[in-house]
Parts: structure tokens; C-alpha cells; sequence
């Protein structure tokens, strides 16, 4: 592959020392240390996968780098986020990670920072990277990451993991690639998972070690692509399983045309819906469908007029909009959180009308019907 | 015979990391492999990526050839 930076000026004795080894592999030397020295990479999370990432990345001599986390440092993340000390219990993880990045390697610039990645400051974050790595441990930011950088035309190198298991990918737009070649995390997951579908590393658990195995693959990657050495991991997703130790790859090409109703750009959690009051409903019933997510017992207790009645788990398994008639819709449960789940789900099947009735059930029959059940 | 590679959870749930399972769609591969595993298998494949020669499929009734390979890839975001 066409490396994806151009070479940089001269190395200085300090750094032809420093960087010895990289110049010594066929495929990098000089030119290709002199295109590191000239990149610039923008990782995002600086937690399990950002740690080792940035570490390699800083000391193979990535000119430049920026880590953006809003998060302080925590205890618990001293079991693999290697980046940061003890000593750093609640300090913010970006100036932890470019505290750790300039003790390795002075000689690059690292710009940390303290943020969350959302909707208005994607676009500014990511811009004038040569490429982006995906730290991050939600899907929402991942789709955020992975849409915004298909539209600014950069490429992802992006990984997940969970217990003993790794997924990852390098994920190349146009116009670097053909059409028919370009993947993005779409491609892989077109829609956005159910929460319960995806537990976190905080529910379910993750080897320490497999961080550090991955955020390594993925800094060798970020050199792959910088120096046009080997062969990174394009069209193809790398399946790793450190129990059995064992790799295997799929290939990855573009989706179908039409393979999912078009899904509309992540924004950053929690999905941001309009929020519709039990007065505001009743007094535009007929003009709107509702949506009743709760569970069939609960629907017993007593409905909405004219609602839906289909429970949460129901509504998730759809895939396509087809079971609701057309035009505004408000979803509803007992308090919020299911609606919200399956306004998320109906969201990413593309529908564009959506409110969530605030209060719920509790509040509608507190407000409009007391003849319904409390419970 | 059609093969199901599965993936994390789905290996998990299926017990193997690979099977062949006779049948000539998507969906009919799916059923026949729940059938055989059970409801685990079942809320992880209603929630994982299928993959067919790479491509996500979108349409589960869709048809497989003797030697296709398909992929079940669930879901995971850790970091």
C-alpha cells in the first residue's frame, strides 16, 4: 500500500540514535522514520487499547499526537491501562498518558486532550490527522469516530475487545481506496447493538495482557499505513481468541446497497430525543403513534388509548420499520429507560420522528389517567 | 455442506468455533444451528453480524451455495 505520509525533513543524530532499530527493518529506514517524524495521529481513549498505542506510537517516533479522554484515572484500570502510575489516581487520563508519552520519547509533540468526543467537536478533534485510532468502549463513539473519518476521508484503525477476545481492523476510505474497497465500521456493524448485546468491560471482564497484545497490533498498523510497509489489516478483520490462543481473519467488503435501512450518524451517548410531557400527548393524541414497550404484565395493568403494546425485547429483534404505521411516534415505558433503548434501536432502522413521553407510564397516570394501575 | 464459523459468544454458545450445517439459506443454517444449541445461540446470533464471503448480510432469507462460509461476529465495543 501507498505509504500514507510523505517523508519528512532529515533525522538529527539524536533521533537517527534513538530510532536505530526501526532503521536497521527493510521497509521502514530512513524514509520510512522520516514519514513518522512527519505524522500526525490522533488516538482517542487513552484507557486499555490507548495505552499501549500510544506508548509504541510515541516511541517509534510519530512526529505528532493527540489523545483526547474526558476521564480521570482509576484504580480499576491499573489491571491493564499501563500507561498510567499509581500515583495518578484521578488525574486525567490524556495528561497522565502525555506525561508517560514524553518520558519515552521527548522528541515528539503530544497535545492532550481533557474531552469528550461529541457531535460538536468531532469534526475540529479529528481534522488535520493523517489517521485515527479507535481507543474508545462504546459503540456510540466508535459510530462517531468511524463516520466522521469516512466523510473527512481518513482512515480508522480500530479494535475491540472483551474477556479473552479481540475483533480488529483498519478501515480505509475513499478516496484512498476505490469505492468498492472502502469499509468503515458500518460495514462490520451496521447498526447500532442493543446495550445488553454489548456488556462492557466493566460488566463482563477483560485480560489485562489482551489490551496490551491489541493496542500493540494496532500501533503496528498506524506504522504500516504511515510507512507503506507490509500489509495492514484492509478488507480483512483479524479474530483473535487469547484463551487458545488462535487468530483467524475474515474478509470484510462494503455492504450491500439497501442491506440495512439507511442509519443515520451516530451522536455521541446517551442518544439525545426530543421529550414529549403526558399534557403535551394528550392533547395531541390522534395526530401521533404510541408505543408501549413495557412488558405484557405491565400492559395488563393499563394502557395508553390506542398504544402499541409490544415489549422491549420484541422491538429490538425488528429490522425495518414495517410493524408501525407512518409519522410521528412517541415511545413509552414505566419510567424511560426501556423507551429510550428502543427509540435508540428504531432510531438506527431510520426513523425520524421520535419522542420519548417524559415520566413515562408513572407520569401519565399520575397527570392525565388515574384510573390506571400504579405499580 | 454450508459452514457457520462462529465467533466469541457465538463459539461460546455453540460450543465449537465451526460447523457445516446442511441447508440452503441464511435463515434455514440459523434455525438449524439454535435448534441444535439452543436459546443462548439464538440472543446471540439475533444480535451478531453475519457475514457472507464479507459482506453483511441484510437479508437472512438469502440463499447458500454447498461451499459457503458463514461468519457470526457478535458485538463487543470494550476498550
Amino acid at each position: 500500500m501507498k505509504p500514507l505520509v510523505e517523508i519528512g525533513p532529515e533525522l538529527d543524530a539524536d533521533a537517527l540514535a534513538r530510532y536505530s532499530r526501526h532503521l536497521l527493518v527493510p521497509g521502514i529506514g530512513i524514509e520510512g522514520q522520516r514519514r513518522l517524524a512527519n505524522a500526525s495521529v490522533c488516538v482517542v481513549g487513552a484507557g486499555g487499547l490507548g495505552s499501549p498505542v500510544l506508548l509504541y506510537l510515541a516511541a517509534a517516533g510519530v512526529g505528532s499526537i493527540t489523545v483526547i479522554d474526558h476521564d480521570v484515572v482509576d484504580l480499576s484500570n491499573l489491571q491493564r491501562q499501563v500507561l498510567h502510575r499509581t500515583q495518578d489516581l484521578g488525574e486525567p487520563k490524556a495528561l497522565s498518558a502525555a506525561r508517560a508519552v514524553v518520558d519515552l520519547n521527548p522528541l515528539i509533540k503530544i497535545t492532550p486532550l481533557i474531552s469528550e468526543l461529541n457531535d460538536d467537536n468531532v469534526v475540529d478533534v479529528l481534522s488535520g490527522h493523517d489517521l485515527v485510532i479507535d481507543g474508545t468502549d462504546n459503540f456510540a463513539t466508535r459510530y462517531l469516530v468511524g463516520d466522521t473519518c469516512a466523510d473527512l476521508g481518513m482512515p480508522v484503525v480500530w479494535a475491540a475487545v472483551l474477556r479473552f477476545d479481540a475483533q480488529i481492523a483498519t478501515f480505509m476510505p475513499e478516496p484512498l481506496v476505490a469505492a468498492e474497497d472502502a469499509t468503515s465500521l458500518r460495514d462490520l456493524f451496521p447498526m447500532l447493538p442493543p446495550p445488553e448485546a454489548t456488556p462492557s468491560c466493566s460488566d463482563a471482564g477483560v485480560l489485562g495482557m489482551l489490551t496490551g497484545q491489541v493496542g500493540s497490533i494496532m500501533a503496528g498498523e498506524a506504522i504500516k499505513l504511515i510507512t507503506g510497509a507490509g500489509e495492514p489489516l484492509v478488507g480483512r478483520v483479524l479474530l483473535l481468541d487469547s484463551a487458545s490462543m488462535r487468530m483467524r481473519e475474515v474478509p470484510l467488503r462494503p455492504r450491500p446497497v439497501g442491506a440495512v435501512a439507511s442509519a443515520p450518524k451516530a451522536t455521541s451517548a446517551p442518544e439525545r430525543f426530543d421529550a414529549i410531557t403526558p399534557a403535551e400527548l394528550a392533547a395531541q393524541r390522534d395526530a401521533v403513534t404510541v408505543l408501549d414497550v413495557r412488558e405484557p404484565g405491565e400492559h395488563a395493568l393499563g394502557l395508553i388509548d390506542g398504544a402499541h403494546a409490544i415489549p422491549l425485547d420484541e422491538v429490538l429483534t425488528w429490522e425495518d420499520l414495517g410493524a408501525l404505521p407512518d409519522g410521528p411516534l412517541v415511545v413509552t415505558c414505566k419510567l424511560g429507560p426501556r423507551a429510550r433503548r428502543a427509540a435508540t434501536h428504531l432510531r438506527s432502522l431510520g426513523h425520524a420522528d421520535l419522542s420519548l413521553l417524559s415520566g413515562g407510564m408513572v407520569a401519565w397516570t399520575e397527570e392525565i389517567d388515574p384510573s390506571l394501575i400504579r405499580y | 455442506m454450508p459452514t457457520l464459523r462462529y465467533f466469541a459468544a457465538a463459539a461460546e454458545a455453540a460450543g465449537t468455533e465451526r460447523e457445516e450445517i446442511s441447508a440452503d439459506s441464511v435463515s434455514a443454517a440459523l434455525e438449524a444451528a439454535i435448534e441444535a444449541h439452543g436459546p443462548k445461540l439464538a440472543h446471540v446470533i439475533a444480535h451478531s453480524s453475519l457475514l457472507l464471503k464479507g459482506q453483511y448480510v441484510g437479508d437472512r432469507s438469502m440463499g447458500l451455495a454447498a461451499d459457503d462460509v458463514l461468519d457470526v461476529l457478535p458485538p463487543f465495543a470494550g476498550g
